[in-house]
């Protein structure tokens, strides 16, 4: 390629460039951009009004986030011991049932699935017919009873994750609530117009 | 609440502990138990009689599924019963007898149980009905 038609596709690059540049600065409405009335300000007040709410609101957020609980991190606590998210969230009973019915339910899972692995043993070792038939008998079903827990166990174990992303975010909320009656009901409260304070 | 209960009822029908003894008939259809003993009958030994003893017989099950019998004795017919003999197969006849001695007079009570010889051990059959046998000092 020589060096003219580099040069001329260059220029034309440059060209396209500047003409969508301008003509997009020329759509932009400057007017609109910076009318307050779309945002219900008639007065310079309501501005500055607007402006101290925000405030006040983000450094409630800071507060409110100092105080609120993540509910991935509280479905991992619970996942991994059932009751713990609850625990966390303050929703102390609720941990505890929880943290009971399950450790109750893998316990008697476990109590039968042992004696159930005793009598198979027996099963698996015998040579005559009628204690074979009495073992499998006698193994079989402790094995379904510790089944039927290990399915309540697991049943319970879903429900508790179920249960800790709404309990979280209950006590989130009112975390809120609380911080936004601490801020409002603090004695002595900065605004605009002065100094306020409460007796 | 239903799909939980319905949960339930096919894990607990669906997962069955597996019938794994090689000597299990239910498993394995090559495998047939020996069949019960009957006609066992024992007779103790009279009054005076130094050696004292039981004399036990029943009827001689098909050769081709029993290789020998099992005798087990006890002192009550619900008792626990110990296996005190144990007797090759009879081709001959149709009844097998067999003297078990005993030191001391009283009731005894015996059962008989057939067994067969596999590759992977000895599977033994059910056992008899109880026979007493009285014996006098």
């Amino acid at each position: 390629m020589s060096n003219s038609l580099l040069q001329k596709v260059l220029l034309c690059l440059i060209f396209i460039l500047i003409w969508v540049t301008a003509s997009a600065q020329g759509s932009f409405d400057i007017d609109a951009f910076t009318d307050p009335a779309k945002y219900g300000w008639t007065q310079w007040e309501d501005r500055i009004n607007y402006r101290y709410d925000l405030t006040e609101r983000q450094k409630l957020l800071q507060l409110y986030e100092m105080e609120a609980q993540s509910i991935s991190g509280n479905i991992l606590k619970s996942a991994v011991f059932p009751g713990w998210g609850q625990f966390n969230a303050r929703s102390y009973t609720k941990g505890q049932v929880i943290l009971a019915v399950e450790i109750a339910m893998l316990g008697s899972a476990y109590f039968f699935y042992d004696r159930a692995m005793d009598n198979y043993e027996k099963y698996q070792n015998s040579t005559q017919i009628d204690d074979m038939n009495a073992y499998y008998q006698d193994a079989l079903v402790p094995y379904q009873y510790s089944l039927v827990f290990m399915t309540f166990a697991t049943v319970v174990w879903a429900y508790n994750i179920f249960d800790v992303v709404q309990t979280t975010e209950r006590y989130n909320a009112e975390v809120w609530q609380k911080t936004l009656r601490n801020y409002y009901n603090a004695p002595v409260q900065i605004t605009p117009t002065g100094i306020q304070i409460r007796f | 609440m239903l799909i939980v209960t319905l949960l339930i009822i096919i894990l607990t029908v669906s997962c069955e502990l597996k019938r794994s003894n090689p000597l299990d008939p239910s498993s394995h259809p090559e495998i047939e138990a020996p069949p019960r003993v009957t006609g066992l009958t024992a007779v103790g030994s009279g009054p005076g009689v130094a050696s004292k003893y039981v004399q036990l017989e029943w009827a001689i099950n098909n050769i081709n599924q029993t290789d020998g019998y099992y005798i087990y004795m006890g002192l009550a017919y619900n008792s626990a019963y110990a296996r005190i003999d144990e007797v090759g197969n009879v081709s001959t006849g149709s009844t097998i007898t067999r003297v078990i001695p005993i030191e001391a007079p009283g009731f005894y009570y015996f059962k008989v149980s057939a067994y067969k010889n596999y590759p992977d051990g000895r599977l033994e059959g059910p056992l008899s009905e109880w026979a007493i046998a009285r014996v006098d000092n």
